[in-house]
Order: C-alpha cells, then sequence, then structure tokens
C-alpha cells in the first residue's frame, strides 16, 4: 500500500504542479465573499459582510423596490442565451416615486370615511372656483386635522385632478400635515409638469418641516436638486431643504441671486438665502448672519445639520431604499447614480448609515457607498473606521473606491493624517497590482501638506510601470518633486504604451495650478494646442497636439525646473 | 519487489505526463508567463487577433478624445466601468462591469473577456499545450458576456424585441463575424459597430415619395440593426437634412450633390441624455419604418435631395465658429457626422 502511495503522491503532486502552473497566471487571488482577505496581514481579520440593506429596511418596516430593470434577469440568462432565446419576457417592472396605477387611483379612498372624501372634494372644488374662499376652507379642515390626515394624502392619488385642483389640495392638505401629506406634496414638487405648481408644491412643504416625520421628503427633494430646470424651483426646492437643516441646495440659491432685480427667481432667491444664512447662523450658534461662503464650508465640514438620532423612521426608511438602489439589482447606472447624488447631499448624520451599508454583502452597494462617501467629502468623516476597514475589502474594486474616499472625507481634518497612514499600510509588500495603484493614486491626491512625499518618491524611481507612476504624479508634483516627475510625464505624452491621455490630463491640471513663471508661460502655449471651439480632436489630432505639448515643454518648463 | 514497483509506476506516471504536457520544447514554449497582466502579453501568440483589436472601438475607450471629453477626463467615475472594466468571468456575465484601478489605457482588453477568476484563459477550444492554456468556455459566443456594458443603455432589451434573438442571433453574428467566413479562420476582433459606417448603413434603409399633392416624403427604417437605430450611448444621434436640388446637379466625393440650397432639418433619430428631461427618445426600433414629409412648400417642385447622416456626438461642432447649439444653426451637416444613404425625390 505504500509503494502504491508513492506514485499517486507523485500524481497528486505534479496535478498540483499543472495546477499552479495555471493559477499562477492570476495576477491575484480571487475574491471571496468572506474568509481571509487577500493581500492583507494575517492579524487583519476579515469583515463580516451580511445583507445590511436587506436587514435595515425590514427593521425600519420599508419594502424594497423591485429592480427597476435587467440585472436578475441577465443574471438569469432568460432569453438572452443562443439556447434560450424562446424564453418568456418577464414582465417591465418600472418604479417611480409618485406614481400610482389608475386602479390604484380609484382605490386610492376606499376604505376611508366617505364623509371625509365628500368634504374634501367639496373643498377642493370650492376653492377651485372661489380662490377667495380658502383661508375657510382651510379652517375647516384644521379643525377635523387629525381625522381627515389620511383622507388628504389620498386625494393625490386621485385621477384627472387638474393643476388648479392640485394646489387646492396641497393648500387644504398642509392644515392636517403628516409624512404622508408632506411624501405626496413632494412628489407633486418632483414630477407635476407645471412649473409654476411645482414650485409652489416645494415652497409648501417648507411650511411643513417643523412637524415630525416629514423629513423624509429630503431625499427626494435632493435629487431634485439635480433635474430641476425651473429656476424658481429651484429656489423653493433649496429653501426647503434648508427648512430641514440640508444645506446642500445653498450654492443654487446664490448663484440665483444673480438674476437681475425683478426676475421672480432672483427676487425669490435673495429672500430666501437670507433667511437660510440667518438659519444657519443661529444653528452655529455664531451670533450673527455668516455669508454664503461660510455656510457653505460648516456644511461641507460636516459642522451643520441636524444629528442621526433627529432623523425619523421614514427618513432612514427613503435613505435605506437608496442604498438599495446602488445595488448590482439595478442596472443601469443613471438609476444608481441619481441614489448615489441624493445621498451625498444628506448631512452628516447619514454617513453612521452608509459606514453600515460599507458592510453589505453585495459589492456594488459597497462600492457606490464608498462612492457616495467620497462625494461627501468631510460630511463623512464620521464613517472613518469604516472606510479603513473597506481598505481591506473582499472586492479589489471596493478597496480602490475606499481608498479615494478616504482621503476625500479626511481632508482638511485632523484625520488626514491617519487616513495616509491607512493607506501607506495597505501598499506594503502582499497588496494586489489593482489596490496598490488605486491606493497610491488615493495618496497622490492628498493635500500637499499631507502628501507622503518620500514614499511616493521612492516608488516612482523603483518602478518602470505607468500606472504607478501617473497615480503618484499629481502628489509628488504638489510635493514639490517636478524635476523627477515632469520630464517622465512629458516623455509619457508621446508613449505608444502607456497612459498618454492620462500624462496629458495630469500636466494641464498641474500646469493650471502651478504658480511658477515658467508654468504660467508654458500654460498659455499649452492651451494653444488645445482644440479651439470645444472641436474634439481625431486620433490622429490628438497625438499631434500631444507631440506639440511635449515638444513646447521640453522646451519652455524644462530647462526652468533643471 | 515493491520497491521495484514503484519505480515502475513512476516511470510510467512521468511518460504518461511527459506525452500528456508534449514535447519538451511544446512544454517549454507552455509555461507562458507567471502571470497575465496586459493585452500586450497576447499579441506574442495571437499577433492578428491583437493587431485587430488594437485597431478596435474597444481597445480605444480609454483614450477616445469624445469620452475623455463628455466624461470630463474620467471624472465622471461612472464611466470608468464600462471604459476600463474588470474581467466580465470575475465579475459574472450579465452583471453589471466593474472598474478597474490599473492599466486603464487598454481600454477593453483582452483581459476583460478571456481572463477567468481563476486567472486562466477562456477561449473556444482548450489546449494545455499552449502558453495561455484556454479552457473552452461558451458563455464566450453569448450575449451575457457584451451585456455587462452594453446593456447599460438598453442594447441587449432592445436586441431581446427583435427577431435576430428569435433566431438566436446574438451580438456575435454582426459583431464578431467569422473572419474568412469559416469557423476556421477564427472571429474578427476589431468588432465592428457603430464606428464603421459601412455597417451603420446596413442597419437602415431611406426611401423617398410623393404624394398625389406633390408633397415629399422620406421612409428611414430600421431593417438590419439587431436593435434599436442608433444604439448603445446617448451621444449617438442619426439626423435627416433636406434641399433643393438641380436636376442635373452631379456627385461629389462626398456623395451628395456638389450644388444645390440650403440644407434644412428634418428629423433627429435619439435618445436623450437624462437630463435633457423636455426631449423624448426618438430612437427606431428594429422593424420600425418611420414616414416623414418635407412639408415646406419650398421643397415642391423641384428635386429634393435628403440625407440621412450618422453622429457619435449629439452636437454639430463646426470647425470655424464652434458648436452649434441649435439645429437651426447648423450650416453644413457633414462637418461633424457621416453619410449614411442619401436620396433624390424628382418632383
Amino acid at each position: 500500500m505504500k509503494l502504491c502511495a508513492l506514485p499517486i503522491a507523485f500524481l497528486l503532486g505534479l496535478t498540483g504542479t499543472l495546477g499552479s502552473c495555471g493559477d499562477s497566471a492570476g495576477s491575484e487571488p480571487t475574491a471571496t465573499k468572506a474568509g481571509s482577505v487577500p493581500g492583507a496581514p494575517s492579524d487583519v481579520p476579515a469583515r463580516v459582510l451580511e445583507d445590511v440593506v436587506g436587514s435595515t429596511l425590514a427593521r425600519l418596516g420599508v419594502e424594497a423596490r423591485v429592480s427597476e430593470l435587467s440585472a436578475a434577469e441577465l443574471r438569469a440568462d432568460t432569453g438572452l442565451l443562443p439556447d434560450d432565446a424562446s424564453a418568456p419576457e418577464t414582465e417591465d417592472r418600472t418604479s417611480d416615486e409618485g406614481s400610482s396605477s389608475p386602479e390604484e387611483a380609484v382605490e386610492a379612498d376606499e376604505g376611508l370615511d366617505p364623509e371625509f372624501v365628500e368634504m374634501r372634494e367639496g373643498l377642493i372644488s370650492w376653492v377651485s372656483d372661489s380662490p377667495d374662499s380658502l383661508d375657510t376652507a382651510k379652517k375647516d379642515i384644521a379643525a377635523v386635522k387629525d381625522e381627515i390626515a389620511a383622507v388628504m394624502a389620498a386625494g393625490f392619488s386621485v385621477e384627472g385632478r387638474d393643476p388648479t385642483g392640485l394646489k387646492a389640495l396641497i393648500d387644504l392638505s398642509t392644515q392636517s400635515p403628516s409624512p404622508d401629506v408632506a411624501a405626496e406634496i413632494a412628489a407633486v414638487a418632483a414630477t407635476h409638469e407645471e412649473d409654476w405648481l411645482r414650485r409652489y408644491a416645494a415652497w409648501a412643504l417648507g411650511t411643513l418641516s417643523a412637524t415630525p416625520g416629514t423629513d423624509r421628503v429630503v431625499p427626494l427633494l435632493l435629487r431634485r436638486l439635480k433635474y430641476e430646470r425651473d429656476p424658481e424651483a429651484l429656489v423653493w426646492v433649496s429653501s426647503t431643504l434648508a427648512a430641514f437643516e440640508n444645506y446642500a441646495g445653498t450654492q443654487q440659491l446664490y448663484d440665483t441671486t444673480a438674476l437681475p432685480a425683478g426676475d421672480p427667481a432672483g427676487d425669490a432667491a435673495r429672500g430666501q438665502l437670507a433667511l437660510v444664512l440667518q438659519r444657519a447662523g443661529e444653528s452655529l450658534r455664531l451670533g450673527e448672519t455668516p455669508d454664503t461662503k461660510a455656510v457653505l464650508a460648516a456644511w461641507n465640514a460636516g459642522r451643520l445639520g441636524r444629528a442621526r438620532s433627529a432623523a425619523s423612521d421614514g427618513l432612514l426608511g427613503e435613505v435605506w431604499m437608496l442604498v438599495a438602489d446602488l445595488s448590482g439589482e439595478h442596472f443601469q447606472l443613471r438609476g444608481v447614480d441619481d441614489a448615489r447624488h441624493a445621498l451625498s447631499l444628506l448631512g452628516p448624520w447619514a454617513a453612521e448609515e452608509l459606514a453600515l451599508a460599507l458592510g453589505d454583502d453585495d459589492e456594488y452597494v459597497r462600492l457606490h457607498t464608498a462612492q457616495v462617501l467620497e462625494r461627501m467629502g468631510p460630511r463623512g468623516q464620521t464613517a472613518f473606521d469604516s472606510v479603513v476597514a473597506s481598505l481591506r475589502d473582499p472586492h479589489d474594486a471596493v478597496c480602490g473606491a475606499a481608498a479615494e474616499a478616504l482621503v476625500a472625507i479626511t481632508r482638511g481634518t485632523d484625520r488626514a493624517s491617519a487616513a495616509r497612514t491607512a493607506l501607506l499600510d495597505r501598499i506594503t509588500a502582499k497588496c494586489p497590482y489593482e489596490i496598490k495603484v488605486a491606493c497610491v493614486r488615493a495618496l497622490g491626491h492628498m493635500q500637499p501638506d499631507q502628501v507622503p512625499a518620500e514614499e511616493l518618491r521612492g516608488l516612482f524611481e523603483s518602478t518602470p510601470l505607468s500606472d504607478l507612476r501617473l497615480a503618484a504624479a499629481p502628489g509628488l508634483l504638489r510635493a514639490g518633486s517636478e524635476s523627477l516627475v515632469l520630464p517622465w510625464l512629458i516623455d509619457e505624452l508621446e508613449a505608444s504604451v502607456g497612459d498618454p491621455a492620462g500624462a496629458e490630463a495630469v500636466l494641464g491640471d498641474w500646469l493650471a495650478r502651478a504658480d511658477s513663471e515658467a508654468a504660467r508661460a508654458s500654460l498659455d502655449a499649452w492651451r494653444g494646442h488645445a482644440a479651439q471651439n470645444r472641436v474634439v480632436h481625431t486620433a490622429a489630432e490628438a497625438k499631434a497636439r500631444r507631440a506639440a505639448r511635449a515638444k513646447t515643454l521640453r522646451e519652455t518648463l524644462l530647462p526652468a525646473i533643471r | 519487489m515493491r520497491l521495484v514497483f514503484g519505480i515502475i509506476v513512476l516511470i510510467a506516471a512521468t511518460w504518461f505526463f511527459s506525452a500528456l504536457l508534449g514535447t519538451p520544447e511544446e512544454t517549454a514554449s507552455a509555461q507562458g508567463p507567471a502571470e497575465w497582466v496586459s493585452s500586450q502579453q497576447c499579441a506574442e501568440c495571437h499577433e492578428q487577433i491583437y493587431n485587430e483589436w488594437k485597431e478596435s472601438p474597444h481597445a480605444n475607450s480609454w483614450n477616445n478624445e469624445d469620452v475623455r471629453v463628455q466624461s470630463d477626463d474620467f471624472a465622471n467615475k461612472d464611466c470608468i466601468d464600462c471604459h476600463a472594466p474588470r474581467p466580465v468571468f470575475e465579475t459574472g456575465l450579465g452583471e453589471r462591469v466593474l472598474p478597474r484601478a490599473a492599466r486603464r489605457s487598454e481600454g477593453v482588453d483582452c483581459l476583460t473577456c478571456h481572463m477567468l477568476p481563476d486567472g486562466g484563459m477562456a477561449g473556444t477550444i482548450s489546449n494545455p499545450r499552449v502558453a495561455c492554456k484556454p479552457v473552452t468556455r461558451r458563455e464566450l459566443r453569448r450575449v451575457t458576456l457584451c451585456a455587462g456594458c452594453h446593456d447599460q443603455h438598453k442594447t441587449v432589451q432592445q436586441w431581446k424585441a427583435t427577431t435576430f434573438a428569435d433566431h438566436r442571433d446574438g451580438c456575435m453574428e454582426c459583431h464578431m463575424p467569422y473572419r474568412d467566413g469559416t469557423p476556421e479562420g477564427g472571429r474578427l476582433h476589431t468588432m465592428p459597430g457603430g464606428h464603421y459606417i459601412e455597417m451603420v448603413k446596413t442597419a437602415v434603409t431611406l426611401t423617398g415619395t410623393k404624394d398625389e399633392s406633390g408633397q415629399p416624403s422620406v421612409t428611414v427604417a430600421n431593417v438590419g440593426g439587431g436593435h434599436a437605430y442608433p444604439t448603445d450611448e446617448r451621444s449617438r444621434a442619426s439626423d435627416l437634412w433636406w434641399r433643393t436640388v438641380s436636376a442635373d446637379a452631379p456627385v461629389g466625393d462626398d456623395g451628395v450633390a456638389e450644388s444645390g440650397g440650403e440644407w434644412h432639418h428634418l428629423h433627429r433619430i435619439r435618445d436623450p441624455y437624462r437630463h435633457e428631461t423636455d426631449m423624448v427618445s426618438t430612437l427606431l426600433h428594429f422593424g420600425e419604418s418611420r414616414v416623414l414629409p418635407i412639408e415646406d412648400p419650398a421643397a415642391q417642385g423641384s428635386p429634393v435631395e435628403v440625407v440621412l447622416v450618422y453622429k457619435r456626438t449629439p452636437y454639430y461642432r463646426d470647425k470655424e465658429t464652434g458648436i452649434a447649439q441649435h439645429l437651426e444653426d447648423v450650416a453644413d451637416p457633414f462637418d461633424d457626422s457621416e453619410l449614411v444613404h442619401r436620396v433624390v425625390i424628382e418632383p
């Protein structure tokens, strides 16, 4: 038996060798959902991943939206494979806020007190026909506000109501304020085709901000900041957000004040901006009204906004619905980006929720959550520990996004040096190449006083790889290593193998920021080679442009820095 | 005795595996590099395929000037996912692709489609004797391989609604045809699509007619696109322009009459960007014919030349004056587009 075992062992060993030959072809170990973390020191435990989104939504009593598009279908290969082309089409599913099917609309008032339904419709009709009767009608609603609240909210789902009727319904329903009423008015503010009605709905929401639970409309208003094209509607969306202590629209409010006196949007913006600044000053306990710049600085630094404890369950539910939208179930990135946009504009309290989402078992949720935090900047700094843990996420792509998020959330904070240390720790010996490039790129984006110049310089000098050199270049340039980096970048502009376009982007960015006389002179020549009139160059023209720029920089810039 | 038997078995096993692995020379060449990290490694053995790919839009997906402008040099990170994707087999067939941090300048490269999660290579035929030791993966010819990127704008959804899907003709049948018409020749890795005007021409037809009152009209029909026309990026557009021409106007090198009246915009076929909320999608779906009357009285009584042009950006970029923001400001429809079809409607 023992002798027989020898060749078997040999065979097994040989098979293992063959297997490892194939395995060695992989640049990095396969990412695993759990267990050991590839490339991590042995004492770093793997992050425990779980269905955070699902469990949180369940806890909040919120039913997750059905995936809008095709990821699940694609994964199942239904109808997409040559062998399965005859598979039946799955039902086209859509989801959008504020929409309801005709059946739902017909059923909107089912189960509600018919006397209150009749009262609602009668008052809407009366106010629509006789606007002077509004105050009286409001008093009627206010007298029964608790009993009629659900009926008022349901009124928005009645089909065929014209804009005048909707306005009357908004006016009346604000007398029986509730989270559901707020959600319905927010849907009007977000989706109605009439500009004036969206403005009115956005304004009306601001009057409900003191009602508990109405803060659930904040994510929808934040999304509206992305798509609203009517300047006056944008003013009221921004102003109402500030009423909920969210200052994400302050910049747009300020920008709208540039419209001339007499312009309704400009006049509204000036009035509302003054109120917003005053409110922010009170929150910051400044004793005086700050200017826009100061408010934006405080907001971006995470010093303004409600605490997490003030967020209603309704708002948390909406936030986690957005986190669910980050998942792989949502195939088209435009929907993902809507969620990412709204999440990234939430107040600093939301970072605590996002820190949890970084532990979700869906790598798409983790990746996009890291990108949300990156966009939040220092407003997301309370997620610091979770982001550091994500540097060792089982999926390389998440690690890369976490690296960039880490730099962003600590920018200008006292945690910047801790972020630098974490990133440098990550790129030691056994770090997968993908993650190493991502971490070096993140280090290269640190502020000048935080850039680990010595480490990046050593890395730059020791590697021939364009990826790593290009990733380190921005940081080294800001740390004063121009003589080391610029000659290589200029050569890279004309490299046949490498990343000429990437080098061009780094050089262009550096030239625009550099304050030396030679750089300023080179910048003019650099811009002179750019495509004129925003015409996009062909590939051949782009190659010629880079060659011309390289020649210019060799003649004007390199002599000055040597 | 047992020792002798063991040695015999050992020798037999050695012979068996030598035969399995091939000659020493073959074995040496099959070693390959320690790991596959770049498409350039593929060029050594697959020169023709590599060169085809190198000239393809896939290879240029990171460096393409239009892409860099529209993505703000990839400051819009969403663009990275598809323009420098991680291997599809790693992310999962049919899953949305995830972005690479490294080797981005190689764009959509060999490893994107062929690299397996274990670091090996997917191929159409298993062959342990060559350097990359490909293993057969039938998924390489399936729509799901392409869907991770190309369903971002619902191209696969559009395909599913066509008879191409009914006949099990996937992406490969049109966009990766056999190089010489036979499986032995392998599939073309230039992967022609919207960047190849000759292929675009096969997707649509343009015909002209006039009614009893003399009013001309054209019909544009999607007869060959296995999806909408245009498809994929929302930057793509196709415009119809018309002008009056003289009956005997010769056709120039650019494929249109050498002289004629002023060009008038007739119709745009395009899916709007998400921020273009005031626009509706006018994509021409497979099998759809769209009749477009030319109602301008000036179009009656003289020959009318109608052209269908294809664009990869929605804007017309006049090299002299800059971007024309409105179609009515476009002086020359051919300044930033390619001619797909032309028709002349006689009075």
